[in-house]
């Protein structure tokens, strides 16, 4: 393996990763995956049995390394001697302390960065709830319509093709109606792979209550059905079944109902030129300094989960891709000193490393999330929710129009899981009436229940649970960065990620919309809100997501997007990436992921992903036949 | 069942709510009383034994198993055991409470599918469906299905 | 010589009167003091009501439904394929009951179309001329007394890969279907895809026939059952006179990244899966057996014994690790997967083991029907309507929680209930094409569209 001159070699075997190889495969190329983490497991029982045990659900709790002992659940490990950390929720809630964060902050000009992934066979596809939207039209020219963000290097028909591929790759199941209702172009007479996922009996309550509902900044407010990546309908070619409702599709669907990039990336195995090494973390890329073309990539191999490095080494390749998710290429670009590189870049030359794909200035810049909002409330009838996948219905229908000038968009997610994300229940509110505490408001006597009175109170609680999720498109900011910590590393010797983020008035701007539209929501619908605003100083746990804007205090959550690291564009000055993914400095070296978005848009990422691996794969089999 | 288990059983039904025919059927794919029995003699070592000997007390003087606990309740000693294997039958794990809310230690993932909470909600546990496809979008049957018809 | 044989018939007659008696005795009423029967040739339709019902009085009761199945399925048989009440079970290695059993490519054709009648000539010609690779004297077997079974898939439930034995061979798996099931499936034109959505069309939800239990005057009627064989390639190491063999037509399924071609080779049970649904399981009585020498229990290891699918020399070895892909089943030297049992089996069955091994063992002591072992029978301790949105739990809370075979499940063995550790979770989740229910069964799933030619 290590002498061997191969056709592709693909960083990383997330969903970007899979469908790359699989697509190069099919054509008898030979690619070689390198993946930092260990393989796919068995069935998915490891996995499983650990989320079951574990006392936080977070989105990472079944996967390796793991962050929380079962004996003291609020200590994660030690980043530094992980050999494949990454960020976490509880990450999040002690995000100064780099003995438990992985990423570094200077935490007196910076927030936290909410946000996860995971570093194994499969990727983040393991824990990503399956929505599959597709962009709107404005979306890919934000700039020259609203006068705000930046522009796409293309646009959506350029992608329209490739969304359908993804689609069936992906098996997304979905409703055409429901889209163009809110504006989504399709072809005409095309149709999802298979039916849309039944609507929950949380869903119908908003869309029948929603009825008459005055628009808000000219968007009318009501339901659409989402389309996701779960199967409503089995697929001769796959092995999986159809979805049973289990609502863990954050962090693990027990059934593989819910797409994962194991299956793209079994599929890509099948190919005798296709091969994959795990445990392997790639650290930097070789650069010729003649030519500037990407020569190897430099490894460092583990055999112990946890353990010291094994061996160390480099493998090369016609053409690299760069496919490990959108703080892990950074810092593998971060990592690889290039003084060969010219540079042409907006900001001050002295400002600028000089490291690999680098001339912009900007690889690691404009990191985004979907800076989330939570609201929630008790719905005025019983709507039994903790039941069906996590969301099957959203409000898309404010994610465009004029008000984009002045602020932040967003779509809304309706939450089918009552108020677990939101307070942490069910056991929240149990151990509030049981020991007498009143942490989700729903015990402001602070008494003491038990018997039937018990049962008679949670049962009217637990029914009429009812959250909404804001995705918040945050605005793209340069300053906004990943670079390498120059103290902390993790257990391989590897620097660990160093952030500054902070939320943009635009973006917040977005906050004090989101907070009015979900109380007149849920005023229009009959539901009582019981959304807490935090003050900073009450709860340690969400101080690096705190902010207060205009007078209003916010906490904002992650949705899990990590998004816009090595962008794309036309002006090689602005952005790390041609239209083509390639690098304007390195002719062989492609990235894919979210880190090329310029913007982050009010859809999830993973559907666009993977419209755009197809596109690359495409585009890099018509280079190899020229 | 030994005596003991069986004070522990009706000592459960009333603290929980839930009926014996949920929470100890005679046909069962995991002996829930005693896995929590054995679990709550290892926590409390002394306080288990003196909580179970004090409700059987008050039952064999005559009181409904609802009075016993109400007086077990008032009780500073035994009320913090009765709450804890309240919630365990609930969650499947022991509570942890802290300044910002309360937090579950599970005892194992089987005890972790097995918590009542998920029957009180007329659902199931996150993570294992007993249902199939679509269920979530119809009422589920209605709650004494779930826990029984109480005693 | 004659007079042995005359004195062996004798006894079969005897025997034979015996288990008649025993048989039309156990019919009517529950079993009080013997607590086995002896060896029936009867399938039967339910379990024997114990008379104190609790968890361990129905797992006895149903593990002895699984023996009296696996000895009625394996069955020596007539030319037609009913029981021959001639013989005994061990006399000597014959083609079983089960065996003529149809096939799920007799039932489901590849164009749709009408399935082969029952006991008709079966030709699995279809599948094996369609490659050139296929030598020709193969090329037009059919099945029959001398090639008994066909062998369609070489991977596991899923997308686990290959289960490779010590010899580099994958582990080959074929499903039958019963009358009882084959007529429900004819009747109701479930054969193909076209067929399954004017079932739903038209409101009706697949429900195969639980059968009837036993009254005064009835006998009683089985249901349906499903059987999932599995068979390992007899080859270096391999000793046949521990398995149930027979020659079976291999098809290298092109699915599966075969090539397409047929071949006969002499191969050996290493697993079993029956699923019977009765009355008192509605979500149907799991059983599965293995061959004895399959793999060591975790709680064995170290080990130094020979087994089908563990090399005890091994020390190193991954366990329970699926296959490197790519998975192909035509190529050599792969690595053999190195298997352990992850649950043990418990002392009541080991024990309920030795008495039916005994059993055999006194019809012929060379019998390879002794070197098989009931692993354990999974059963709905909750028993109710699984299609049902208004009961609590359609699963029936099913025990022992987690139930596999090491042939069969071999790399979703696990201790927590879901879908691959657990017969009732992963049967569930069985819907076909379309997401409708179908009872328990991914057999429906198999079903092609009517192409012209299958159409009537």
């Amino acid at each position: 393996m290590t002498n061997k001159q191969y056709d592709y070699i693909i960083v990383g075997s997330g969903i970007a990763g899979a469908i790359l190889a699989n697509e190069l495969g099919k054509q008898g190329k030979e690619v070689l995956i390198i993946e930092a983490g260990p393989g796919i497991s068995q069935g998915r029982n490891e996995y499983l049995k650990t989320y079951f045990e574990a006392n936080m659900k977070t989105p990472c709790s079944p996967y390796p390394p793991l962050i929380t002992k079962n004996n003291n659940p609020d200590t994660p490990s030690n980043p530094s001697r992980q050999n494949t950390p990454r960020p976490t929720i509880p990450g999040v809630i002690n995000w100064s302390d780099p003995s438990k964060s992985y990423l570094t902050y200077d935490t007196k000009t910076s927030r936290a960065f909410a946000s996860g992934y995971e570093r194994i066979g499969g990727g983040t596809t393991w824990h990503w709830l399956g929505t599959s939207l597709r962009f709107l039209e404005n979306d890919f020219t934000m700039q020259s319509t609203y006068g705000v963000e930046v522009n796409w290097p293309i646009t959506y028909n350029d992608l329209v093709s490739y969304y359908a591929r993804a689609e069936e790759g992906i098996g997304v199941a979905g409703n055409i109606e429901s889209q163009e209702a809110y504006g989504v172009k399709f072809p005409k007479g095309y149709e999802y792979p298979m039916p849309a996922v039944k609507l929950s009996m949380v869903d119908n309550m908003f869309s029948s209550g929603l009825a008459g509902m005055p628009p808000v900044d000219k968007a009318p407010v009501f339901v659409s059905s989402t389309p996701q990546g779960r199967l409503t309908q089995i697929r001769q070619s796959e092995k999986r079944p159809q979805c049973a409702g289990n609502t863990s599709c954050i962090p693990i669907c027990p059934i593989q109902a819910k797409y994962d990039a194991t299956i793209t990336l079994k599929e890509a195995l099948q190919y005798e030129t296709v091969e994959i090494i795990y445990q392997t973390v790639v650290t930097s890329v070789e650069i010729d300094q003649t030519t500037q073309e990407i020569s190897a990539v430099n490894y460092i191999q583990y055999e112990e989960k946890n353990g010291p490095a094994t061996g160390s080494g480099s493998f090369s390749a016609t053409n690299y891709i760069l496919a490990a998710h959108a703080i892990e290429i950074p810092k593998i670009l971060l990592n690889s000193p290039n003084p060969g590189i010219t540079i042409n870049s907006k900001l001050d030359d002295a400002n600028v490393e000089k490291c690999a794909a680098n001339s912009s200035g900007l690889v690691g810049a404009n990191l985004m999330d979907h800076t989330m909002y939570l609201a929630w409330g008790l719905s005025d009838k019983q709507v039994f929710p903790f039941r069906g996948p996590l969301s099957t219905a959203g409000i898309e229908s404010m994610r465009d129009g004029e008000f984009r000038k002045e602020r932040a968009a967003y779509r809304i997610e309706i939450g089918n899981e009552g108020w677990n994300w939101a307070t942490g229940d069910p056991q929240n509110t149990l151990g509030d009436l049981i020991f007498g505490t009143n942490y989700t408001q729903m015990n402001p006597k602070k008494e003491k229940f038990f018997g039937a009175a018990m049962v008679d109170k949670l049962n009217d609680i637990y029914t009429r649970q009812i959250r909404l999720g804001f995705l918040i498109e945050q605005s793209p900011c340069p300053d906004n960065r990943v670079t390498l910590s120059k103290t902390e590393t993790d257990n391989l010797g590897i620097p660990r990620p160093r952030i500054q983020y902070t939320l943009s008035d635009y973006t917040k701007n977005g906050f004090l919309s989101a907070k009015k539209t979900a109380s007149a929501i849920f005023k229009q619908i009959g539901a009582t809100e019981y959304t807490v605003a935090p003050p900073s100083t009450t709860n340690p746990a969400q101080n690096g997501t705190y902010f207060q804007y205009k007078n209003e205090d916010f906490v904002f959550y992650g949705a899990g997007h990590v998004v816009g690291t090595t962008t794309m564009g036309n002006d090689p000055t602005t952005s790390v990436l041609n239209s083509d993914l390639q690098s304007w400095n390195h002719a062989n070296l492609y990235i894919i992921g979210s880190s090329v978005f310029p913007t982050i848009t009010t859809a999830n990422p993973t559907l666009t992903i993977a419209a755009l691996t197809y596109r690359l794969a495409d585009h890099l089999l018509k280079k190899a036949k020229a | 069942m030994t005596t003991s288990i069986q004070t522990f059983v009706t000592l459960s039904a009333a603290l929980t709510g839930i009926s014996k025919n949920v929470l100890a059927p005679t046909v069962t794919n995991l002996d829930l009383p005693t896995t929590y029995f054995d679990a709550a003699k290892q926590k409390f070592p002394a306080d288990f034994d003196l909580l179970l000997s004090a409700f059987q007390a008050l039952i064999d003087s005559g009181k409904s198993a609802e009075d016993a606990v109400a007086t077990i309740m008032e009780n500073d000693t035994y009320a913090p055991v009765a709450q804890q294997i309240n919630f365990l039958w609930y969650m499947g794990g022991w509570a942890v409470v802290t300044d910002f809310g309360t937090q579950t230690q599970n005892l194992s993932a089987i005890t972790y599918q097995k918590g009542m909470v998920w029957q009180v909600m007329q659902s199931h546990p996150m993570g294992y469906s007993v249902s199939r496809y679509g269920y979530w979008g119809q009422e589920p049957a209605p709650l004494n299905d779930y826990i029984g018809n109480g005693e | 010589m004659n007079k042995t044989r005359f004195t062996k018939s004798i006894v079969l007659i005897v025997m034979l009167a015996i288990s008649l008696v025993v048989v039309v005795a156990c019919s009517t009423k529950p079993m009080d003091k013997k607590e086995h029967t002896s060896l029936d040739w009867k399938i039967p339709n339910d379990i024997k009501t114990p008379k104190v019902i609790n968890t361990k009085t129905l797992q006895k009761a149903f593990d002895e439904f699984s023996w009296e199945s696996f000895i009625a399925l394996n069955w020596p048989a007539n030319k037609n394929g009913t029981p021959d009440k001639k013989k005994i079970i061990g006399q000597k290695d014959a083609k079983t009951v089960w065996e003529h059993w149809l096939h799920t490519t007799d039932i489901f054709l590849p164009d749709g179309g009408m399935p082969v009648t029952w006991g008709g000539t079966i030709n699995t010609a279809d599948y094996c001329t369609n490659s050139p690779k296929t030598p020709d004297k193969i090329k037009s077997l059919g099945r029959g007394e001398k090639i008994s079974d066909f062998l369609v898939l070489a991977t596991e439930p899923m997308d686990t890969g290959p289960l490779i034995d010590l010899n580099g061979q994958y582990v080959q798996y074929e499903i039958n279907l019963n009358k009882n099931m084959y007529d429900y499936i004819k009747d109701n034109e479930l054969y193909n895809v076209e067929g399954q959505q004017q079932f739903a069309a038209e409101n009706n939800v697949v429900n195969f026939d639980s059968g009837t239990n036993a009254t005064a005057d009835f006998p009683g009627k089985v249901g349906a059952i499903v059987v999932k064989a599995a068979w390992k390639v007899l080859g270096k190491n391999d000793d046949p006179s521990r398995f149930h063999t027979v020659n079976a037509l291999i098809w290298s399924n092109p699915a599966e990244k075969g090539d397409g071609s047929c071949r006969v080779e002499n191969v050996g049970l290493v697993g079993f899966h029956i699923a019977h649904k009765t009355e008192s399981a509605p979500q149907w009585a799991w059983s599965t057996f293995e061959q004895v020498d399959n793999a060591p229990e975790t709680s064995e290891l170290p080990c130094d014994d020979t087994y089908n699918f563990h090399n005890c020399s091994c020390s190193d070895c991954p366990v329970n690790k699926m296959a490197e892909q790519p998975w192909n089943p035509d190529k050599s030297g792969q690595t053999p997967t190195q298997v352990t049992r992850v649950v043990p089996i418990t002392k009541e069955t080991r024990e309920m083991n030795a008495y039916y091994q005994a059993q055999l063992r006194q019809v012929n002591p060379d019998t390879p029907w002794q070197y098989y072992m009931l692993i354990s029978t999974q059963w709905p301790t909750k028993p109710g309507d699984p299609v049902s949105f208004q009961n609590p739990d359609p699963k029936g809370s099913p025990a022992p929680m987690v139930l596999s075979n090491t042939t069969l499940e071999t790399f979703t063995q696990g201790v927590v209930p879901q879908i691959g550790t657990s017969c009732t979770d992963c049967h569930f989740s069985a819907t076909n094409s379309e997401g409708q229910w179908t009872d328990f069964t991914y057999t429906l799933g198999m079903a092609s569209k009517k192409t012209k030619k299958g159409e009537q």
